[in-house]
């Protein structure tokens, strides 16, 4: 008789927790609880030091032990004697625990588990996840060669692979860090320059060096976005994505040239080469709402702003330009 | 590109300038006097140390190698440009709609409203660049990034590594460009600098009336149509309108899943149900809205918007963290990763979501209120109407829900 998917995975999951309960009771051992018993003083805090101890270690012991059989139930699993969802629940499962446990052994016990499935599993469905969720978790010497070995089976896509490695990025070593920029210059790929833009705009504190900042500021230079559809057309989403590139371009190139961020700003919105949107695009931004008076006199802030309500002036069909626009520009704006 | 002064090549310390210069070579690539004006010039740049040194910085992928150290002879450029017009001329005549491309692309199809294919820069290798639009009465009809996976191997000619240069240019049916008359309509490949190349024209007849399915007017609205699925089309599929594009889950292969298609795609795919107009709240949110946050939201520069704008804010953020699609009612909210500016070296990744359309619409419309899928970053809430929650709970339950249901819900909001 077969026992239908839910219920397998139910029961895998429901072992897992008997066992590492099982495990948290009898791992108590009686020396470890006696050595406890002998070396306090103060016999009325035993009994809550043992009781808070006994649950710290109990917790921890189930949690490890619980761990220890998802990686054996993933290793024993294959697409003989098993569905693709059901491999997919146990490494969701263990992608979870990764965080849970603070233990860098079991993580790196996790990240093999699932390396090695990955490299063991036949269904691409499966292969996609496991990469997906394997490259999430902290950098090791299996993230670069498993998206690489997913993406070359086609498991994920062109998208995929250059926005994972754009995630990938802030929290790589250094050593790693120029191949995968490089690798995401040659591609080119949009995707990937919206995630490194948002990068560069939200975490104020990442550290790069100069070579670094160049080629940073080169791939996103080359790429800016821009607002597709009718000329004018404006969509929310494209004026945050324009608005994270061209605050992420300007600190890369304020550190590069050391030109004032107010300066590079000005330059580019009020260039009659650029497209007017942009400065719509950049006046809701959250960087220019928390710009001081002082930062907004040098980047000429009104010239911006007449530049962008003008637009709006000429386009008086266009309903996304009209309401965002002008709802954030009176709302927001100043 | 035209003559070059050794003082003006030395300076030429911008990438945007770097890309012209190389760019400006490929255009006058016919032109063997100002190539070799220009040959000279590398060569004379190549006779001092600082010259050395400001060629290096031109960078290998930028300019070919073939190019340094070469002195004023343009022979091996020709021999090299004669085979690129071949493949070109190749190219030119296997298309069966381009009438001129020069190397750069071509159209698989191309009618008064839709137009696709694929095109490249062979002067930034991998580039996917701008595809725009242009009748012949100078209207700019519209825009796009060839960035799709096209199924055509890049010819050589690209020197792109990847054939990621695809294309689909929906043309927005306005009312003025439906005037019932034959247009030429030119496609141009924009390349980083601005530079327009044409690369296709059509002669097509517009339609002369514009289609009466009205676009959406607000950015927040939901859009809704049948499943492009006949046995279940009553069930419906919908998505989020941003102003210009319809957000939405999406089950096909490409990107995270979540993707931004105009209005005239959306009502390609089966027939459209009338827009919903929620009747949002006055309320405001404030949190972090990246794909990267941190624990504080002082530090993570949270932004305090209204709720018309933390839906498409939200759906950005999900966007970026990636998400997949799931058949299943039951979904996984998309996390951002989390960091923390008191212990440089913490963080959490961010979690992938697994939405289907329906429910991605509904993780928006949570990041509207108080409710919270995941507890960091913290998410702060100004005078929101207690309905508004239980309207956007009534949404999501353990009953069957549908796409098309929820639209309806949403519709009586």
């Amino acid at each position: 008789m077969k026992i239908s998917l839910f219920y397998r995975v139910a029961i895998a999951l429901f072992l897992a927790n008997i066992f590492g309960f099982y495990l948290a009771y009898e791992g108590r051992s009686a020396s470890e609880a006696g050595e406890d018993f002998h070396q306090s003083e103060n016999k009325s805090e035993i009994g809550s030091e043992m009781i808070s101890k006994n649950k710290a270690s109990g917790a921890a012991e189930r949690r490890t032990a619980k761990i220890e059989f998802l990686i054996r139930t993933l290793e024993n699993l294959n697409s003989k004697n098993s569905d693709a969802e059901e491999r997919i629940q146990i490494a969701q499962e263990l992608s979870k625990a990764y965080f849970d446990t603070g233990l860098e052994g079991f993580q790196m016990k996790i990240s093999k588990a699932l390396s090695h499935a990955l490299r063991q599993e036949d269904s691409l469905d499966v292969v996609r996840f496991l990469a997906l969720s394997h490259s999430r978790l902290y950098f090791d010497e299996n993230t670069m060669p498993n998206i690489k070995y997913a993406y070359d089976l086609k498991a994920i896509s062109f998208d995929e692979y250059h926005g994972e490695l754009a995630h990938i990025y802030p929290g790589a070593p250094v050593e790693n860090r120029s191949n995968i920029i490089r690798e995401i210059s040659l591609s080119n790929n949009r995707y990937a320059v919206d995630i490194i833009s948002d990068s560069v705009v939200s975490e104020n504190d990442i550290r790069l060096s100069s070579k670094e900042i160049s080629d940073l500021y080169l791939l996103l230079e080359t790429n800016e976005p821009i607002f597709s559809g009718s000329p004018d057309a404006f969509g929310y989403f494209d004026a945050i994505l324009y608005s994270n590139w061209l605050v992420a371009t300007s600190r890369l190139k304020n550190k590069k040239y050391g030109i004032s961020i107010e300066q590079i700003l000005r330059d580019k919105l009020l260039d009659p080469g650029t497209d007017p949107r942009a400065s719509v695009a950049f006046l809701i931004s959250p960087y220019a709402r928390s710009m001081s008076g002082s930062q907004r006199s040098a980047l000429r802030w009104d010239a911006i702003e007449l530049r962008a309500r003008e637009f709006m002036r000429q386009n008086p069909d266009s309903s996304g330009l009209q309401q965002i626009g002008q709802e954030m520009l009176s709302g927001g704006g100043r | 590109m035209h003559q070059h002064s050794d003082g003006q090549l030395k300076h030429l310390t911008s990438s945007w300038q770097r890309i012209i210069l190389h760019r400006s070579w490929f255009e006058d690539r016919r032109k063997c006097a100002r190539k070799a004006d220009f040959l000279v010039d590398f060569g004379k740049l190549d006779r001092s140390p600082k010259d050395r040194q400001a060629l290096a910085s031109y960078g290998d992928q930028r300019i070919p190698k073939f190019l340094a150290g070469v002195s004023g002879t343009c022979v091996f450029q020709e021999i090299i440009l004669l085979r690129k017009k071949i493949v070109c001329l190749i190219l030119a005549m296997l298309s069966p709609f381009s009438v001129y491309a020069l190397g750069v692309g071509t159209t698989d199809s191309g009618s008064a409203w839709t137009y696709s294919g694929w095109v490249c820069d062979p002067a930034v290798p991998g580039y996917q660049s701008e595809v725009q639009a242009k009748r012949d009465d100078g209207e700019v009809l519209g825009r796009v990034v060839a960035g799709d996976v096209h199924e055509t191997s890049m010819p050589s000619a690209c020197r792109s590594s990847h054939n990621a240069h695809g294309f689909r240019l929906d043309i927005e049916q306005k009312a003025r460009w439906a005037d019932g008359k034959y247009h030429d309509v030119t496609l141009y490949s924009v390349d980083p600098a601005g530079n327009k190349t044409p690369f296709s024209t059509f002669s097509v007849q517009f339609s002369s009336s514009a289609e009466d399915v009205p676009s959406p007017r607000a950015a927040g609205d939901i859009v809704g149509r049948e499943l492009d699925y006949k046995k279940a089309a009553f069930s419906g599929h919908i998505g989020i309108w941003d102003g210009a594009k319809v957000i939405e889950v999406l089950d096909e292969k490409g990107a995270s899943k979540v993707y931004r298609n105009s209005w005239e795609n959306f009502k390609s795919r089966s027939k459209v149900w009338n827009t919903v107009h929620p009747n949002y709240p006055m309320h405001t949110i404030e949190t972090c809205w990246a794909h990267t946050c941190d624990v504080n939201l002082q530090q993570s520069g949270g932004l305090r918007v209204s709720a018309q704008q933390a839906v498409i804010l939200r759906a950005t953020q999900i966007y970026m963290i990636g998400a997949d699609y799931t058949l299943g009612l039951y979904f996984t909210a998309a996390e951002p990763e989390l960091r923390n500016h008191r212990e440089s070296q913490w963080r959490k990744s961010a979690v992938r979501g697994m939405y289907r359309c329906d429910t991605f619409v509904y993780d928006a419309f949570v990041a509207t209120t108080d409710k919270l899928s995941f507890l960091n970053p913290p998410r702060y809430v100004y005078n929101m109407d207690k309905s508004w929650k239980e309207n956007v709970s009534s949404l999501y339950g353990f009953a069957l829900t549908l796409p098309s249901s929820m639209l309806e819900k949403i519709r009586n909001f």
